[in-house]
């Protein structure tokens, strides 16, 4: 008997041991699975962005810290005009973005869905993506050919159709340097937003289509009353990667103009590159950073509380 | 067994006991870009062929050629590195300001070397009797060390100039052969631009650009007169009245209020500056990023004239169309009544890739006189002009060899003076070269009047002098007065 009931005992512990063997996976595989992705956002984002706020405060040459400043950096950087006229660029070339991608982006994805047949929606949104595979480097130097003064072919367009006098050297004045960096990529339909639109729309439950048909919504009311409503976390998904790339641009500066001409296409992510790798003032480059990490969470915190206040996501 | 090996090792050392002993010399040579087989290959295939004719002459020299570094600071770095482990090459390039500032013991004086013969120069030709004959003075005046001796051999020289489309300025009826001055230029500028044609391409950006020659010139032009009294003793070259100031000696004159933005001399070098930037530089000049769109806009035939480097030169050989070439005319009285020159100023130099030193070490290493010796044979002008005509984007500065057809009328603006103030990138420091670029490039679009940019070059002047005191610490001791 007492054979038996220890072989079940020892059977219950095995059983016991596999569950909890079982368990301890379950409750750990996800970490073990993100442990990688973990490991790679702690040591190359998190360290270096908690490191910039301590390096912000030194005189610090990449190599070596000099003398701690306390705050002279910041302050340094409130004083330089050419920082303060980078925060204004970037808030207009941020903006500039933000509405003509999201406007683009969304009436593209209106076109798409407005074909019934699946075959042709899989067409265009393959002929909208497609484009997503070349370097963004490459878009920007091809954007250098578009905008160029002379015999660029923006300027030979308008003097092909008789607006010669429109012609002007896009990037080589301050009153449309800005400007015509932001309008690279026009029109601005190949990108993360298209699809992020798309599939919010074919995501709309058919019965809130139906109920507006009955109500007896035309196209754009549909597009008003129900579309832009339903996509209303999409939008603000994609209005904050798109403020937080805005935020960050160096490409445009790096490939097109270097900032110019004068201070007006300068930006904050410019500035850093320049301090940092050209001056060697890495400790005032990090303080740079850390004004556009905090504008880049105020902003973040606001637009996601934003986008949970009474929101109504699809597929919920 | 034992037995048999050591009757071997005896019988080998007796060999090699009774044959006749031919000491090997290893020769270590960097000639920067003379030997890149990748990215210069025909410059290369000429060095290796010379390189394999000396050691068939002297079969008891062997010459190990190092590679290309692309990098030049990367190449500082690893000389630097070479030189305190002992390990330096017996003969390398080197920037031959770089090597006066430094002051270093790192190299030999080859005084007594340019002194003597050079058995590769055939006898009766320049230079056979004494080395240092073929050199060009000015280049032997400019590279001299401040202790008097040379310490390298200076074989070629980079400069820049207008390269000129000529067709297109004949077709016009635009001859620029009898520039004599400033006015003379903006006057042909004029006329180019009356006609639809867009005068000199140059480019600009806060950053390096091709405007930054333009800019050496004009501010040599309008302070020529005081740019002498800003030399410092530490940098006394007699041998060079008229040099470029250092970035210390011209930190110190904006210090000592030497220079300054309210001396007039400033108003003088805004006005021409803006002259040239409304009447010929090309339209959307603070538009155009980079130095090869500048090209294409040549080659594309959008431009009249150019202001390239020499280098370029090479690149032009297959354009449609007759590629002639030209400088900035020298500014008269009425011009700049600071003018102490009937000349322009050449913002070119021997800072180029031919700049060869033999170290100090080869001394002790006994690979001295080799070296010297291979030198005056890679010298020779029969040979130096096979690797002249391999590189033809620079021009040799031996007697006796023939610059690359495009590039012979940089021969006669290598003769110029050179200009007072080197790049504003490099003026000062890099910080306050981007914040002059970008002052001048809103001042000439018309964005920002002359007052309000010496407000803010002033402060840009006075932070970064700030900025490089603190740097030098008691280096500079006059920062401190």
């Amino acid at each position: 008997m007492s054979s038996v009931s220890g072989s079940v005992e020892a059977s219950r512990t095995r059983t016991g041991e596999r569950r909890s063997a079982s368990s301890y996976v379950n409750k750990y595989l996800p970490w073990i699975l993100l442990a990688p992705v973990l490991v790679h956002l702690i040591i190359f984002r998190y360290v270096p962005t908690f490191a910039a706020f301590f390096y912000s405060l030194t005189d610090w040459d990449g190599i070596r810290i000099r003398r701690f400043l306390g705050l002279r950096n910041f302050e340094d950087l409130f004083n330089d005009y050419v920082f303060l006229e980078g925060l204004k660029n970037m808030v207009i070339y941020t903006s500039l973005r933000v509405v003509l991608l999201i406007t683009f982006a969304f009436l593209a994805a209106e076109f798409v869905i407005s074909f019934k047949s699946a075959t042709v929606r899989t067409f265009w949104k393959i002929v909208f993506v497609l484009p997503m595979v070349v370097p963004l480097s490459v878009i920007y130097l091809l954007w250098g050919f578009i905008l160029a003064p002379q015999n660029g072919m923006l300027n030979s367009l308008l003097e092909a159709i008789g607006l010669a006098d429109m012609a002007r050297p896009w990037l080589g004045s301050s009153a449309t340097a800005l400007f015509s960096i932001a309008f690279v990529q026009f029109p601005f339909i190949s990108g993360l937003s298209f699809i992020v639109f798309v599939s919010a729309l074919e995501g709309i439950p058919k019965d809130v289509l139906d109920a507006c048909e009955i109500e007896g919504c035309g196209r754009l009311r549909r597009v008003f009353e129900v579309d832009i409503p339903m996509l209303r976390g999409s939008l603000i998904f994609i209005a904050v990667l798109l403020v937080l790339s805005g935020i960050q641009a160096v490409e445009p500066q790096l490939v097109l103009t270097k900032g110019g001409p004068g201070t007006a296409t300068e930006s904050p992510g410019w500035y850093v590159y320049r301090a940092a790798f050209q001056y060697g003032e890495f400790g005032l480059a990090a303080a740079a950073g850390v004004v556009m990490v905090i504008v880049g969470l105020v902003f973040s915190y606001y637009t996601v509380r934003a986008r949970y206040k009474g929101a109504y996501d699809v597929g919920q | 067994m034992n037995a048999c090996r050591l009757t071997a090792v005896t019988a080998g050392i007796a060999l090699m006991a009774a044959s006749p002993v031919m000491a090997q010399t290893n020769l270590s040579m960097y000639v920067n870009q003379f030997y890149a087989p990748e990215t210069n290959p025909e410059v290369t295939k000429v060095t290796q062929e010379l390189v394999a004719e000396y050691e068939a002459e002297h079969p008891d020299v062997k010459i190990n050629l190092i590679p290309h570094i692309a990098d030049v600071n990367a190449y500082q770095a690893w000389l630097t590195t070479r030189f305190t482990a002992g390990d330096e090459p017996d003969i390398t390039w080197q920037q031959f300001y770089q090597r006066n500032t430094e002051g270093t013991d790192n190299w030999l004086a080859l005084n007594e070397y340019l002194e003597q013969p050079n058995p590769y120069i055939p006898e009766g030709e320049n230079g056979h009797d004494r080395w240092g004959d073929i050199f060009f003075e000015n280049v032997l005046a400019q590279i001299r060390g401040g202790d008097g001796n040379w310490y390298q051999v200076n074989t070629n020289w980079v400069e820049t100039g207008f390269y000129v489309n000529e067709h297109l300025l004949a077709a016009n009826d635009v001859d620029i052969s009898g520039w004599e001055d400033w006015g003379d230029m903006i006057e042909t500028c004029k006329e180019l631009r009356s006609k639809g044609i867009q005068p000199i391409g140059v480019f600009m950006t806060p950053e390096w650009s091709t405007y930054q020659w333009l800019d050496d010139i004009i501010i040599t032009g309008a302070f020529a007169d005081v740019a002498q009294s800003w030399y410092m003793d530490k940098y006394a070259n007699e041998f060079l009245p008229w040099r470029q100031l250092t970035r210390e000696e011209f930190a110190k004159a904006v210090k000592d209020g030497k220079f300054s933005v309210d001396d007039p001399r400033f108003d003088t070098y805004l006005s021409l500056t803006k002259e040239m930037a409304d009447n010929c530089l090309v339209e959307g000049f603070a538009g155009i990023p980079e130095y090869d769109t500048l090209f294409n806009m040549f080659y594309n035939e959008q431009v009249a004239m150019v202001w390239l480097g020499a280098w370029s030169a090479p690149s032009l050989a297959d354009v449609p169309f007759k590629v002639g070439s030209s400088y900035m005319p020298p500014f008269s009285k009425d011009e700049s009544p600071y003018a102490i020159h009937d000349t322009s100023y050449r913002v070119g130099g021997p800072s180029s890739s031919g700049q060869f030193g033999v170290t100090a070490s080869t001394v002790e290493r006994g690979t001295a006189e080799t070296a010297i010796d291979f030198l005056r044979f890679f010298t020779a002008p029969q040979n130096y002009a096979r690797v002249a005509a391999a590189d033809a984007g620079y021009i040799p500065v031996i007697e006796g060899v023939e610059p690359p057809a495009v590039a012979k009328a940089f021969q006669e603006i290598a003769q110029l003076p050179e200009r007072a103030l080197t790049d504003p990138i490099a003026r000062l420091n890099q910080k306050f070269g981007s914040e002059h670029n970008r002052l001048m490039q809103s001042f000439m679009l018309g964005e920002m009047d002359a007052e309000q940019l010496k407000g803010q070059y002033r402060r840009a002047l006075e932070r970064a002098v700030e900025d490089m005191c603190f740097e030098a610490g008691d280096e500079w001791a006059w920062c401190a007065e």
